[in-house]
């Protein structure tokens, strides 16, 4: 285990710690997770942070009302994709199956 | 032993990491399995069709510019997709889509062939301003949200119009922005929150506790 194996999260909560003994191991504060909560959002995060943000999640009824508010956000702006254009890809498909069979596009 | 010992390295390396979502997306082939490029391109650039065109789309604002854009674009990968080692695909072929888009610009106005951050500029302000506040969202009828995004700075719009309309990971916005990841990361945290506010002042979504 050398330092690279530190997640930014744990190096953040153990700064914390250090500083302030009382915080619960483990378990991420409700800043640490504000400040993650996006990257989580968007499954961005490592494995063991987006662990310990579902941890912090279970327990803090705060952090979980902005999760949803942010999804809600995330789900207005997902409603927003244009739809394709659907002639002008078929075109592109067929001249990247051109491509493909290595005869000119 | 030896196996478990590579695996547990590979996971927690920070490179791995920053690239979590397109692993998980697409298993990284140890050994590459295709001799031919075209079985290559068949592989790992055709099923990205969808989203060149569509981020083509967002660069030129123009149907039959956004075609010829990515026409050229996918010659560019199948001549160069004998040294790629099909990692990370969207990402490579979505560089490859930001370069072709920047060079066609030189050719079209020289005068910004000088001045890379002009053309950097330019995509980024597009992207927002243009595709996302106006266009689309005045088709789709949402005003409330229209207003909101309104509110934002240029470079916040256009991060969330790649990483929430079209579903870019953030390594991919990154290379379609030519910025680093960090900054996408950023821009996506402080985006969202000012556009939170700003539905929040509108009565949308509840403010922050």
């Amino acid at each position: 285990m050398g330092w690279r194996d530190w997640t930014w999260l744990e190096g953040v909560a153990f700064l914390d710690r250090w500083r302030e003994p009382d915080i619960e191991p483990d378990i991420p504060t409700c800043e640490h997770v504000r400040e993650v909560l996006q990257a989580f959002l968007d499954g961005e995060l490592g494995a063991r942070d987006e662990e310990r943000v579902r941890a912090h999640l279970a327990l803090c009824e705060m952090c979980s009302i902005e999760e949803e508010v942010f999804l809600e956000v995330k789900a207005r702006l997902a409603a927003l994709r244009p739809a394709a254009d659907d002639a002008a890809l078929a075109r592109l498909q067929a001249s990247a199956d051109r491509l493909a069979r290595g005869e000119a596009p | 032993m030896m196996v478990a010992a590579t695996v547990t390295l590979i996971l927690h390396d920070p490179w791995t990491r920053t690239h979590a979502r397109a692993l998980a997306a697409r298993p990284v082939t140890a050994v590459d399995p295709f001799e031919d490029p075209g079985a290559r391109f068949r592989a790992w650039i055709m099923p990205e069709l969808g989203i060149l065109h569509a981020m083509a789309m967002r660069m030129t604002r123009d149907p039959v510019d956004a075609e010829d854009l990515v026409q050229d674009t996918l010659l560019r990968a199948y001549r160069g997709i004998m040294g790629f080692d099909g990692r990370y695909p969207r990402a490579w072929v979505l560089t490859i889509l930001r370069n072709t888009h920047i060079n066609r610009l030189r050719k079209k106005s020289p005068s910004l062939a000088f001045d890379p951050d002009a053309t950097f500029g330019r995509l980024a302000a597009d992207e927002g301003r243009d595709t996302v506040s106006e266009d689309a969202v005045a088709s789709l009828g949402d005003p409330v949200l229209r207003d909101a995004l309104g509110e934002l700075t240029d470079d916040h719009r256009a991060v969330l119009a790649l990483v929430d309309v079209d579903g870019l990971a953030y390594q991919e916005a990154a290379d379609l922005l030519g910025v680093p990841i960090g900054t996408i990361m950023s821009r996506v945290h402080r985006g969202r929150r000012a556009l939170r506010e700003a539905l929040a002042a509108r009565g949308v979504v509840r403010e922050e506790l």
